[in-house]
Protein backbone atom coordinates (compact mmCIF):
# COMPACT_ATOMS: atom_id res chain seq x y z
CA UNK A 1 0.00 0.00 0.00
CA UNK A 2 2.67 2.53 1.09
CA UNK A 3 5.36 1.60 -1.98
CA UNK A 4 2.03 2.18 -4.32
CA UNK A 5 1.07 5.41 -2.65
CA UNK A 6 4.86 6.61 -3.24
CA UNK A 7 5.36 5.55 -6.69
CA UNK A 8 1.77 7.60 -7.64
CA UNK A 9 2.87 10.29 -5.98
CA UNK A 10 6.45 10.34 -7.53
CA UNK A 11 4.52 9.46 -11.27
CA UNK A 12 2.80 12.63 -10.87
CA UNK A 13 5.32 14.89 -9.36
CA UNK A 14 7.67 13.78 -12.78
CA UNK A 15 4.99 14.03 -15.12
CA UNK A 16 4.34 17.80 -13.35
CA UNK A 17 8.26 17.99 -13.94
CA UNK A 18 7.88 16.95 -17.74
CA UNK A 19 5.16 19.18 -18.67
CA UNK A 20 7.16 22.34 -17.26
CA UNK A 21 9.95 21.75 -19.19
CA UNK A 22 7.48 20.90 -21.82
CA UNK A 23 6.19 24.39 -21.73
CA UNK A 24 9.72 26.04 -21.25
CA UNK A 25 10.54 24.87 -24.68
CA UNK A 26 7.02 25.77 -26.38
CA UNK A 27 7.47 29.34 -24.38
CA UNK A 28 10.55 30.51 -25.92
CA UNK A 29 10.12 29.21 -29.79
CA UNK A 30 6.42 30.33 -29.26
CA UNK A 31 6.49 33.87 -29.26
CA UNK A 32 8.56 34.01 -32.53
CA UNK A 33 12.45 33.36 -33.38
CA UNK A 34 14.08 32.73 -30.40
CA UNK A 35 17.26 33.84 -31.55
CA UNK A 36 16.23 37.26 -32.23
CA UNK A 37 14.70 37.09 -28.46
CA UNK A 38 18.59 35.90 -27.25
CA UNK A 39 20.56 37.89 -28.82
CA UNK A 40 20.57 41.71 -29.42
CA UNK A 41 18.52 43.37 -31.49
CA UNK A 42 21.16 45.01 -33.32
CA UNK A 43 22.83 41.62 -34.21
CA UNK A 44 23.54 41.83 -37.97
CA UNK A 45 21.61 38.81 -39.99
CA UNK A 46 24.91 36.52 -41.22
CA UNK A 47 25.36 36.06 -37.25
CA UNK A 48 21.83 35.71 -36.38
CA UNK A 49 21.75 32.88 -38.55
CA UNK A 50 25.15 31.46 -37.30
CA UNK A 51 23.80 31.41 -33.99
CA UNK A 52 20.31 29.85 -35.59
CA UNK A 53 22.69 27.08 -36.85
CA UNK A 54 24.86 26.43 -34.08
CA UNK A 55 21.75 26.00 -30.98
CA UNK A 56 19.97 23.84 -33.51
CA UNK A 57 17.02 26.69 -34.02
CA UNK A 58 17.22 25.59 -37.69
CA UNK A 59 16.10 22.06 -37.23
CA UNK A 60 12.12 20.44 -37.77
CA UNK A 61 10.44 21.13 -34.19
CA UNK A 62 10.52 17.13 -33.32
CA UNK A 63 14.11 17.13 -33.54
CA UNK A 64 14.67 20.45 -31.36
CA UNK A 65 12.69 19.30 -29.16
CA UNK A 66 14.05 15.77 -28.55
CA UNK A 67 17.29 17.15 -28.33
CA UNK A 68 16.35 19.55 -26.04
CA UNK A 69 14.75 16.27 -23.81
CA UNK A 70 18.12 14.43 -24.00
CA UNK A 71 20.71 17.57 -23.01
CA UNK A 72 18.09 18.29 -20.16
CA UNK A 73 18.31 15.08 -18.67
CA UNK A 74 22.14 15.19 -18.63
CA UNK A 75 21.91 18.63 -16.87
CA UNK A 76 22.98 20.26 -20.63
CA UNK A 77 21.18 22.94 -20.21
CA UNK A 78 22.93 25.39 -22.65
CA UNK A 79 25.77 28.17 -22.02
CA UNK A 80 25.55 31.67 -20.09
CA UNK A 81 25.42 34.04 -23.37
CA UNK A 82 27.70 36.45 -21.21
CA UNK A 83 30.66 34.75 -20.27
CA UNK A 84 29.92 31.19 -22.01
CA UNK A 85 30.05 29.33 -18.43
CA UNK A 86 27.85 26.35 -18.82
CA UNK A 87 24.16 27.62 -17.21
CA UNK A 88 23.85 24.87 -14.65
CA UNK A 89 27.47 25.34 -13.22
CA UNK A 90 26.26 29.29 -13.22
CA UNK A 91 22.67 28.61 -10.73
CA UNK A 92 24.99 25.77 -8.37
CA UNK A 93 27.54 27.70 -7.57
CA UNK A 94 24.50 29.95 -5.71
CA UNK A 95 22.64 27.62 -4.56
CA UNK A 96 24.57 27.17 -0.63
CA UNK A 97 24.22 30.56 -0.15
CA UNK A 98 20.26 30.51 -1.11
CA UNK A 99 20.05 27.26 1.06
CA UNK A 100 21.93 29.17 4.40
CA UNK A 101 19.50 31.97 3.91
CA UNK A 102 16.22 29.58 3.14
CA UNK A 103 17.42 27.00 5.96
CA UNK A 104 17.78 30.32 8.95
CA UNK A 105 14.37 31.24 7.33
CA UNK A 106 12.39 28.54 7.63
CA UNK A 107 13.98 27.86 11.30
CA UNK A 108 12.93 31.54 11.83
CA UNK A 109 9.72 31.02 10.65
CA UNK A 110 8.85 27.95 12.42
CA UNK A 111 10.30 28.97 16.12
CA UNK A 112 8.32 32.66 15.68
CA UNK A 113 5.57 31.20 13.28
CA UNK A 114 4.59 27.40 14.88
CA UNK A 115 5.87 28.65 18.77
CA UNK A 116 4.12 31.75 18.50
CA UNK A 117 0.74 30.24 17.04
CA UNK A 118 0.78 27.30 19.57
CA UNK A 119 1.27 29.89 23.08
CA UNK A 120 -1.20 32.09 21.67
CA UNK A 121 -3.74 29.11 20.98
CA UNK A 122 -3.11 27.63 24.59
CA UNK A 123 -3.03 31.77 25.81
CA UNK A 124 -6.48 32.22 24.49
CA UNK A 125 -7.05 35.95 24.35
CA UNK A 126 -4.34 36.87 26.26
CA UNK A 127 -2.44 40.09 25.56
CA UNK A 128 -0.20 37.63 23.69
CA UNK A 129 -2.04 36.19 21.48
CA UNK A 130 -3.74 39.52 20.39
CA UNK A 131 -0.54 41.06 19.79
CA UNK A 132 0.44 38.07 17.55
CA UNK A 133 -2.77 38.39 15.82
CA UNK A 134 -1.84 41.73 15.14
CA UNK A 135 1.33 41.40 14.16
CA UNK A 136 0.49 38.26 12.08
CA UNK A 137 -1.63 40.86 9.92
CA UNK A 138 0.79 43.25 9.75
CA UNK A 139 3.37 41.25 8.67
CA UNK A 140 0.83 39.95 5.71
CA UNK A 141 0.38 43.53 4.29
CA UNK A 142 4.30 44.66 4.53
CA UNK A 143 6.21 44.04 0.97
CA UNK A 144 8.53 41.52 2.43
CA UNK A 145 11.44 44.04 0.92
CA UNK A 146 10.16 47.25 2.34
CA UNK A 147 10.23 45.37 5.70
CA UNK A 148 13.90 44.36 5.12
CA UNK A 149 14.43 47.98 4.20
CA UNK A 150 12.83 49.29 7.88
CA UNK A 151 15.68 46.52 9.17
CA UNK A 152 18.31 48.31 7.32
CA UNK A 153 17.32 51.67 8.49
CA UNK A 154 17.27 50.83 11.93
CA UNK A 155 19.90 48.16 12.44
CA UNK A 156 22.87 49.70 9.86
CA UNK A 157 21.61 53.22 9.35
CA UNK A 158 20.86 54.72 13.01
CA UNK A 159 22.81 51.37 15.25
CA UNK A 160 25.00 50.61 12.87
CA UNK A 161 25.11 47.20 13.92
CA UNK A 162 24.56 45.25 11.01
CA UNK A 163 26.33 45.46 7.49
CA UNK A 164 23.50 46.27 4.71
CA UNK A 165 24.45 43.81 2.51
CA UNK A 166 26.77 41.53 1.26
CA UNK A 167 27.78 37.98 2.70
CA UNK A 168 30.41 36.03 4.17
CA UNK A 169 29.46 35.96 8.53
CA UNK A 170 26.77 35.42 10.46
CA UNK A 171 26.32 39.25 11.19
CA UNK A 172 25.04 39.15 7.24
CA UNK A 173 23.18 36.49 7.71
CA UNK A 174 20.82 38.02 10.11
CA UNK A 175 18.80 40.67 8.22
CA UNK A 176 17.81 38.61 5.26
CA UNK A 177 16.76 35.56 7.49
CA UNK A 178 14.62 37.66 9.53
CA UNK A 179 13.03 39.76 6.99
CA UNK A 180 12.58 35.92 4.95
CA UNK A 181 11.60 33.99 8.34
CA UNK A 182 9.04 36.61 9.56
CA UNK A 183 7.55 37.02 6.31
CA UNK A 184 7.14 33.32 6.30
CA UNK A 185 6.45 32.82 10.51
CA UNK A 186 3.30 35.02 10.00
CA UNK A 187 0.87 32.51 7.69
CA UNK A 188 2.24 29.88 9.89
CA UNK A 189 1.37 31.72 12.97
CA UNK A 190 -2.44 32.05 12.23
CA UNK A 191 -2.96 28.94 10.78
CA UNK A 192 -1.18 27.10 13.90
CA UNK A 193 -2.95 29.03 16.10
CA UNK A 194 -6.34 28.11 14.56
CA UNK A 195 -5.18 24.59 14.04
CA UNK A 196 -4.34 24.61 17.68
CA UNK A 197 -7.13 25.88 18.86
CA UNK A 198 -9.63 23.41 17.17
CA UNK A 199 -7.52 20.54 18.76
CA UNK A 200 -8.24 21.74 22.45
CA UNK A 201 -11.90 21.77 21.96
CA UNK A 202 -11.59 18.00 21.17
CA UNK A 203 -12.96 15.53 23.53
CA UNK A 204 -9.55 13.56 23.67
CA UNK A 205 -8.12 16.33 25.43
CA UNK A 206 -10.43 15.97 27.41
CA UNK A 207 -10.07 12.96 28.35
CA UNK A 208 -5.95 13.43 28.51
CA UNK A 209 -6.64 16.15 31.06
CA UNK A 210 -8.82 13.89 33.34
CA UNK A 211 -6.16 11.20 33.17
CA UNK A 212 -4.16 14.14 34.91
CA UNK A 213 -1.32 14.25 32.24
CA UNK A 214 1.48 16.57 32.85
CA UNK A 215 0.35 20.17 30.46
CA UNK A 216 3.75 19.10 28.74
CA UNK A 217 2.52 15.82 27.72
CA UNK A 218 -0.74 17.19 26.84
CA UNK A 219 0.74 19.38 24.55
CA UNK A 220 3.31 17.55 23.04
CA UNK A 221 1.90 14.35 22.85
CA UNK A 222 -1.82 15.09 22.17
CA UNK A 223 -2.45 18.32 20.82
CA UNK A 224 0.13 19.12 18.53
CA UNK A 225 0.24 15.62 16.60
CA UNK A 226 -3.21 16.65 15.84
CA UNK A 227 -2.69 20.46 15.14
CA UNK A 228 0.36 19.16 12.82
CA UNK A 229 -1.64 18.34 8.98
CA UNK A 230 -2.70 21.90 8.25
CA UNK A 231 0.27 23.39 9.42
CA UNK A 232 2.52 21.09 7.70
CA UNK A 233 0.29 22.00 4.48
CA UNK A 234 1.15 25.17 4.93
CA UNK A 235 4.86 24.93 5.38
CA UNK A 236 5.02 23.16 2.20
CA UNK A 237 2.71 25.59 0.62
CA UNK A 238 4.88 28.28 1.59
CA UNK A 239 8.08 27.09 0.12
CA UNK A 240 7.04 28.45 -3.03
CA UNK A 241 6.54 31.44 -1.15
CA UNK A 242 10.26 31.05 0.28
CA UNK A 243 11.50 31.14 -2.78
CA UNK A 244 9.92 33.47 -4.00
CA UNK A 245 10.72 35.44 -0.90
CA UNK A 246 13.89 34.88 -1.56
CA UNK A 247 13.98 36.30 -4.84
CA UNK A 248 12.89 39.72 -3.79
CA UNK A 249 14.83 39.72 -0.60
CA UNK A 250 18.58 38.72 -1.82
CA UNK A 251 17.96 41.62 -3.84
CA UNK A 252 17.62 43.92 -0.93
CA UNK A 253 20.59 42.70 0.52
CA UNK A 254 22.62 41.99 -2.31
CA UNK A 255 23.19 38.36 -1.01
CA UNK A 256 24.99 36.19 -3.65
CA UNK A 257 22.53 33.68 -4.09
CA UNK A 258 20.00 32.23 -7.13
CA UNK A 259 17.38 34.33 -6.03
CA UNK A 260 19.64 37.71 -7.04
CA UNK A 261 20.90 35.57 -10.00
CA UNK A 262 17.31 35.06 -11.27
CA UNK A 263 16.85 38.67 -11.04
CA UNK A 264 19.96 39.63 -12.57
CA UNK A 265 19.83 36.80 -15.60
CA UNK A 266 15.88 38.39 -16.49
CA UNK A 267 17.55 41.66 -16.42
CA UNK A 268 20.31 40.89 -19.37
CA UNK A 269 18.21 37.92 -20.82
CA UNK A 270 20.24 35.33 -19.91
CA UNK A 271 17.59 32.69 -20.95
CA UNK A 272 19.48 29.41 -20.27
CA UNK A 273 20.04 30.40 -16.94
CA UNK A 274 16.45 31.16 -16.48
CA UNK A 275 15.82 28.02 -18.24
CA UNK A 276 17.64 26.29 -15.60
CA UNK A 277 16.17 28.27 -12.29
CA UNK A 278 12.70 27.54 -13.47
CA UNK A 279 13.09 23.72 -13.81
CA UNK A 280 15.44 23.77 -10.40
CA UNK A 281 12.53 25.25 -8.79
CA UNK A 282 10.06 22.83 -10.30
CA UNK A 283 12.01 20.07 -9.21
CA UNK A 284 12.57 21.33 -5.62
CA UNK A 285 8.83 22.29 -4.75
CA UNK A 286 8.01 18.89 -6.62
CA UNK A 287 9.54 17.49 -3.95
CA UNK A 288 8.84 19.05 -0.92
CA UNK A 289 5.32 18.45 -2.32
CA UNK A 290 6.16 14.59 -2.10
CA UNK A 291 7.96 15.07 1.55
CA UNK A 292 4.56 16.39 2.24
CA UNK A 293 2.24 14.16 1.36
CA UNK A 294 4.94 11.34 2.60
CA UNK A 295 4.38 13.36 5.97
CA UNK A 296 0.71 13.08 6.17
CA UNK A 297 0.83 9.38 6.40
CA UNK A 298 3.45 9.26 8.73
CA UNK A 299 1.75 11.47 10.93
CA UNK A 300 -1.90 10.07 10.10
CA UNK A 301 -1.91 6.62 9.15
CA UNK A 302 -5.48 7.14 8.66
CA UNK A 303 -4.82 9.18 5.02
CA UNK A 304 -4.96 6.80 2.03
CA UNK A 305 -3.86 6.34 -1.02
CA UNK A 306 -6.06 8.96 -2.55
CA UNK A 307 -5.00 11.36 0.16
CA UNK A 308 -8.29 11.26 1.78
CA UNK A 309 -8.79 11.09 5.41
CA UNK A 310 -10.42 8.26 6.64
CA UNK A 311 -13.59 8.56 8.87
CA UNK B 1 -14.86 35.26 20.22
CA UNK B 2 -14.88 35.71 16.60
CA UNK B 3 -14.69 31.81 16.19
CA UNK B 4 -17.62 31.31 18.42
CA UNK B 5 -19.78 34.36 17.41
CA UNK B 6 -19.76 32.71 13.29
CA UNK B 7 -20.31 29.39 14.80
CA UNK B 8 -24.25 30.73 16.04
CA UNK B 9 -24.42 32.64 12.51
CA UNK B 10 -23.35 29.89 10.22
CA UNK B 11 -26.23 28.70 7.69
CA UNK B 12 -27.51 32.49 7.08
CA UNK B 13 -25.75 35.89 5.77
CA UNK B 14 -24.76 38.05 8.88
CA UNK B 15 -26.48 41.08 8.51
CA UNK B 16 -24.68 42.79 11.30
CA UNK B 17 -23.06 46.03 10.84
CA UNK B 18 -19.55 46.71 9.41
CA UNK B 19 -17.16 47.16 12.29
CA UNK B 20 -15.23 50.29 12.78
CA UNK B 21 -12.07 48.18 10.95
CA UNK B 22 -14.42 47.72 7.82
CA UNK B 23 -15.18 51.61 7.65
CA UNK B 24 -11.41 52.74 8.51
CA UNK B 25 -10.17 50.27 6.16
CA UNK B 26 -12.74 51.74 3.13
CA UNK B 27 -11.80 55.84 4.23
CA UNK B 28 -8.29 54.53 3.69
CA UNK B 29 -8.75 53.06 0.04
CA UNK B 30 -11.08 55.91 -0.63
CA UNK B 31 -8.70 58.48 0.10
CA UNK B 32 -5.55 56.69 -1.59
CA UNK B 33 -7.21 55.96 -4.99
CA UNK B 34 -8.26 59.78 -4.76
CA UNK B 35 -5.15 60.58 -4.24
CA UNK B 36 -4.15 58.07 -7.30
CA UNK B 37 -7.07 59.52 -9.40
CA UNK B 38 -6.36 63.47 -8.56
CA UNK B 39 -2.53 63.45 -8.89
CA UNK B 40 -3.04 65.70 -12.07
CA UNK B 41 -4.52 68.40 -9.75
CA UNK B 42 -3.25 67.57 -6.63
CA UNK B 43 0.31 67.34 -7.64
CA UNK B 44 2.46 70.29 -7.42
CA UNK B 45 4.83 69.24 -9.57
CA UNK B 46 5.54 66.69 -12.43
CA UNK B 47 6.96 63.44 -11.08
CA UNK B 48 9.81 63.81 -13.27
CA UNK B 49 10.45 67.25 -12.79
CA UNK B 50 13.72 67.93 -11.90
CA UNK B 51 15.46 70.76 -9.74
CA UNK B 52 19.41 69.71 -9.18
CA UNK B 53 19.94 72.96 -6.95
CA UNK B 54 16.92 71.39 -4.37
CA UNK B 55 18.88 67.33 -4.18
CA UNK B 56 17.73 65.32 -1.32
CA UNK B 57 15.89 68.10 0.72
CA UNK B 58 14.34 66.09 4.00
CA UNK B 59 10.83 66.59 4.19
CA UNK B 60 9.21 69.94 5.91
CA UNK B 61 8.15 68.18 9.57
CA UNK B 62 12.63 67.15 9.29
CA UNK B 63 13.21 70.80 8.76
CA UNK B 64 13.04 70.91 4.70
CA UNK B 65 11.46 73.68 2.77
CA UNK B 66 7.44 73.94 2.84
CA UNK B 67 7.79 73.83 -1.24
CA UNK B 68 8.42 69.96 -1.04
CA UNK B 69 6.91 68.73 2.33
CA UNK B 70 7.77 65.33 1.63
CA UNK B 71 11.63 65.70 0.39
CA UNK B 72 13.23 65.17 -2.38
CA UNK B 73 15.26 62.45 -4.20
CA UNK B 74 18.66 62.95 -5.62
CA UNK B 75 17.64 64.46 -8.94
CA UNK B 76 15.84 67.02 -6.65
CA UNK B 77 12.10 65.41 -7.95
CA UNK B 78 9.29 66.31 -5.15
CA UNK B 79 8.45 63.23 -3.25
CA UNK B 80 4.75 63.88 -2.61
CA UNK B 81 4.37 64.60 -6.45
CA UNK B 82 6.03 61.23 -6.96
CA UNK B 83 4.07 59.64 -4.74
CA UNK B 84 1.10 60.56 -6.35
CA UNK B 85 1.33 59.27 -9.69
CA UNK B 86 3.02 56.52 -7.93
CA UNK B 87 -0.21 55.72 -6.63
CA UNK B 88 -2.03 56.47 -10.05
CA UNK B 89 0.12 53.96 -11.47
CA UNK B 90 0.47 51.17 -9.25
CA UNK B 91 -3.03 50.75 -8.70
CA UNK B 92 -3.74 51.07 -12.25
CA UNK B 93 -1.84 48.57 -13.06
CA UNK B 94 -2.61 46.52 -10.15
CA UNK B 95 -6.60 46.93 -10.68
CA UNK B 96 -5.90 45.73 -14.61
CA UNK B 97 -4.15 42.68 -13.75
CA UNK B 98 -6.70 41.71 -10.90
CA UNK B 99 -9.57 41.97 -13.69
CA UNK B 100 -7.77 40.26 -16.22
CA UNK B 101 -6.73 37.54 -13.83
CA UNK B 102 -10.87 37.40 -12.34
CA UNK B 103 -12.02 37.70 -16.06
CA UNK B 104 -9.66 34.82 -17.41
CA UNK B 105 -10.09 32.29 -14.56
CA UNK B 106 -14.24 33.06 -14.64
CA UNK B 107 -14.58 32.10 -18.34
CA UNK B 108 -11.74 28.81 -18.11
CA UNK B 109 -13.75 27.74 -14.61
CA UNK B 110 -17.01 28.31 -16.82
CA UNK B 111 -15.86 26.51 -19.36
CA UNK B 112 -14.22 23.61 -17.35
CA UNK B 113 -17.58 22.98 -15.45
CA UNK B 114 -19.55 23.34 -18.74
CA UNK B 115 -17.26 20.94 -21.25
CA UNK B 116 -16.24 18.82 -18.51
CA UNK B 117 -14.57 16.04 -19.55
CA UNK B 118 -10.93 17.00 -21.69
CA UNK B 119 -11.77 20.45 -21.26
CA UNK B 120 -12.10 20.12 -17.43
CA UNK B 121 -8.64 17.94 -17.15
CA UNK B 122 -6.65 20.41 -19.17
CA UNK B 123 -7.51 23.53 -17.05
CA UNK B 124 -6.92 21.67 -13.98
CA UNK B 125 -3.51 20.58 -15.40
CA UNK B 126 -2.82 24.05 -16.28
CA UNK B 127 -4.06 25.12 -12.68
CA UNK B 128 -1.93 22.29 -11.33
CA UNK B 129 1.17 23.25 -12.81
CA UNK B 130 0.80 26.94 -11.81
CA UNK B 131 0.97 25.75 -8.30
CA UNK B 132 3.62 23.64 -9.40
CA UNK B 133 5.87 27.17 -9.25
CA UNK B 134 6.24 30.06 -7.08
CA UNK B 135 4.89 33.15 -9.21
CA UNK B 136 6.99 35.35 -9.04
CA UNK B 137 9.56 32.48 -10.76
CA UNK B 138 7.09 32.36 -13.43
CA UNK B 139 6.80 36.10 -13.81
CA UNK B 140 10.30 36.74 -14.57
CA UNK B 141 10.45 33.74 -17.25
CA UNK B 142 8.06 35.21 -18.99
CA UNK B 143 9.34 38.47 -18.68
CA UNK B 144 13.15 36.90 -19.59
CA UNK B 145 11.26 34.94 -22.52
CA UNK B 146 8.97 37.65 -23.81
CA UNK B 147 10.93 41.19 -22.76
CA UNK B 148 10.04 43.44 -20.43
CA UNK B 149 7.74 45.57 -21.34
CA UNK B 150 4.61 47.57 -20.51
CA UNK B 151 2.27 45.20 -22.36
CA UNK B 152 3.98 41.65 -20.77
CA UNK B 153 4.13 43.15 -17.31
CA UNK B 154 0.60 44.00 -17.50
CA UNK B 155 -0.46 40.71 -19.10
CA UNK B 156 1.99 39.04 -16.28
CA UNK B 157 0.04 40.64 -13.71
CA UNK B 158 -3.10 39.15 -15.11
CA UNK B 159 -2.07 35.88 -15.38
CA UNK B 160 -1.48 36.28 -11.46
CA UNK B 161 -4.50 34.18 -9.45
CA UNK B 162 -6.20 33.23 -12.65
CA UNK B 163 -5.72 29.98 -11.23
CA UNK B 164 -8.00 30.65 -7.99
CA UNK B 165 -10.42 32.05 -9.74
CA UNK B 166 -10.49 29.50 -12.36
CA UNK B 167 -10.55 26.70 -9.38
CA UNK B 168 -13.28 28.60 -7.65
CA UNK B 169 -15.73 29.65 -10.68
CA UNK B 170 -15.42 25.91 -11.52
CA UNK B 171 -16.81 24.77 -8.19
CA UNK B 172 -19.57 27.17 -7.93
CA UNK B 173 -20.80 26.38 -11.41
CA UNK B 174 -21.11 22.56 -10.88
CA UNK B 175 -22.88 23.31 -7.82
CA UNK B 176 -25.09 25.87 -8.47
CA UNK B 177 -25.69 23.70 -11.92
CA UNK B 178 -28.05 20.94 -9.94
CA UNK B 179 -30.02 23.97 -8.41
CA UNK B 180 -33.83 24.82 -9.12
CA UNK B 181 -33.05 27.44 -10.51
CA UNK B 182 -30.52 26.67 -13.27
CA UNK B 183 -33.09 23.64 -13.99
CA UNK B 184 -36.18 25.78 -14.89
CA UNK B 185 -33.86 28.10 -17.12
CA UNK B 186 -32.90 25.03 -18.87
CA UNK B 187 -36.41 23.80 -18.49
CA UNK B 188 -38.03 26.69 -20.69
CA UNK B 189 -35.40 26.44 -23.08
CA UNK B 190 -32.78 29.29 -21.95
CA UNK B 191 -29.32 28.78 -23.99
CA UNK B 192 -26.24 27.90 -21.83
CA UNK B 193 -24.82 31.25 -22.78
CA UNK B 194 -27.44 33.45 -21.10
CA UNK B 195 -27.79 30.75 -18.36
CA UNK B 196 -24.02 31.47 -17.57
CA UNK B 197 -24.36 35.09 -18.18
CA UNK B 198 -27.77 35.93 -16.65
CA UNK B 199 -28.65 33.01 -13.99
CA UNK B 200 -25.37 31.94 -12.17
CA UNK B 201 -23.09 34.99 -12.99
CA UNK B 202 -24.90 37.25 -10.46
CA UNK B 203 -25.53 34.23 -8.10
CA UNK B 204 -21.65 33.57 -7.86
CA UNK B 205 -21.20 37.59 -8.03
CA UNK B 206 -20.56 37.72 -4.09
CA UNK B 207 -17.90 35.31 -4.14
CA UNK B 208 -15.66 36.79 -6.99
CA UNK B 209 -16.10 40.27 -5.35
CA UNK B 210 -14.41 38.73 -2.05
CA UNK B 211 -11.60 37.27 -4.61
CA UNK B 212 -10.87 39.95 -5.79
CA UNK B 213 -10.86 42.02 -3.55
CA UNK B 214 -8.11 39.38 -1.69
CA UNK B 215 -6.53 39.39 -5.06
CA UNK B 216 -5.87 43.05 -5.60
CA UNK B 217 -3.39 43.52 -2.42
CA UNK B 218 -1.26 40.46 -3.49
CA UNK B 219 -0.81 42.23 -7.15
CA UNK B 220 -0.08 45.21 -5.41
CA UNK B 221 2.65 43.63 -3.90
CA UNK B 222 3.61 41.86 -6.92
CA UNK B 223 3.69 44.81 -9.05
CA UNK B 224 5.64 46.91 -6.48
CA UNK B 225 7.85 43.28 -5.58
CA UNK B 226 8.82 43.20 -9.13
CA UNK B 227 8.83 46.72 -9.76
CA UNK B 228 11.31 47.06 -6.95
CA UNK B 229 14.35 44.43 -8.25
CA UNK B 230 13.87 46.81 -11.53
CA UNK B 231 11.71 44.45 -13.49
CA UNK B 232 8.33 45.62 -13.76
CA UNK B 233 7.20 49.54 -14.44
CA UNK B 234 10.04 51.14 -16.08
CA UNK B 235 11.58 54.83 -15.54
CA UNK B 236 11.11 57.62 -16.87
CA UNK B 237 7.55 55.72 -15.93
CA UNK B 238 6.71 55.67 -11.80
CA UNK B 239 5.79 53.43 -9.60
CA UNK B 240 5.61 52.65 -5.44
CA UNK B 241 8.00 49.70 -6.18
CA UNK B 242 10.22 51.65 -8.33
CA UNK B 243 10.33 54.09 -5.72
CA UNK B 244 11.35 51.95 -3.02
CA UNK B 245 14.17 50.58 -5.45
CA UNK B 246 15.32 54.06 -5.96
CA UNK B 247 15.03 54.84 -2.16
CA UNK B 248 17.08 51.58 -1.22
CA UNK B 249 20.56 53.11 -2.09
CA UNK B 250 20.15 56.23 -0.64
CA UNK B 251 18.40 54.71 2.96
CA UNK B 252 22.14 56.59 4.13
CA UNK B 253 21.11 59.99 3.31
CA UNK B 254 17.69 60.04 2.40
CA UNK B 255 16.06 57.44 3.74
CA UNK B 256 12.27 59.46 2.85
CA UNK B 257 12.80 58.39 -0.70
CA UNK B 258 11.78 55.09 0.38
CA UNK B 259 9.53 55.08 3.30
CA UNK B 260 7.32 57.00 1.82
CA UNK B 261 5.76 54.83 -1.00
CA UNK B 262 7.04 52.24 1.69
CA UNK B 263 4.38 52.68 3.99
CA UNK B 264 1.75 53.74 1.28
CA UNK B 265 2.17 50.24 0.02
CA UNK B 266 1.66 49.23 3.69
CA UNK B 267 -1.27 51.06 4.61
CA UNK B 268 -2.71 50.73 1.49
CA UNK B 269 -2.49 46.70 1.60
CA UNK B 270 -3.56 46.38 5.32
CA UNK B 271 -7.25 48.33 4.35
CA UNK B 272 -7.61 46.22 1.41
CA UNK B 273 -6.97 42.70 2.74
CA UNK B 274 -9.24 44.28 5.83
CA UNK B 275 -11.91 45.04 3.51
CA UNK B 276 -11.28 41.51 1.94
CA UNK B 277 -11.67 39.77 5.12
CA UNK B 278 -14.72 41.33 6.12
CA UNK B 279 -16.56 41.23 3.05
CA UNK B 280 -15.60 37.14 3.10
CA UNK B 281 -17.20 37.43 6.85
CA UNK B 282 -19.80 39.42 5.81
CA UNK B 283 -21.10 37.30 2.70
CA UNK B 284 -20.47 34.20 4.78
CA UNK B 285 -18.00 32.93 1.62
CA UNK B 286 -15.78 30.33 2.54
CA UNK B 287 -12.40 30.47 0.43
CA UNK B 288 -10.46 27.56 -0.81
Amino acid sequence: MRSRFVLTRLARGLLTLWLIVTLAFFALRLGGDPVLMLLPDTTPEDVLAAYRGRWGFDQPLYVQYGRYLVSALTGDFGLAYADGRDALQVVLQRVPATLTLAAAAVLIGIVVGIGGGAVAAFRRNSLFDRALITVAAIGYATPNFFFGILLIMAFTVYLGWLPSSGSGSLLHLIMPAATLGLWTAAPLARITRSAVLEVLGQPFMLTATAKGLTPWRRVMRHALPNAAIPVITILGLNVGNLIGGAVITETVFAWPGVGRLTVDAVANREVAIVQVIVLLTAAVMVSINLIVDLLYVWIDPRIDIAGQRQP
Amino acid sequence: MRQAGSRVRKGRPTRGRPSPVAYASGAVLAFVLLLGAGADFIAPYGFNDQDLRARLQPPAFLGGSPAHWLGTDELGRDIFSRLLFSIRISLAVALAGTLIGAALGTVLGFAAAHFRGLVDDAILLFVDMQAALPFIILALAALAIAGNTFLVFVIVLGVYGWETFARLMRGAVLSASGSAYVLAAKAIGTRPLRIYTRQILPNVAGLLIVQISLNFPATILLESGLSFVGLGIQPPSTSLGLMIGEGRDLLFVAPWVALAPGLTIFVTCLAASFLGDHMADRLNVTLR
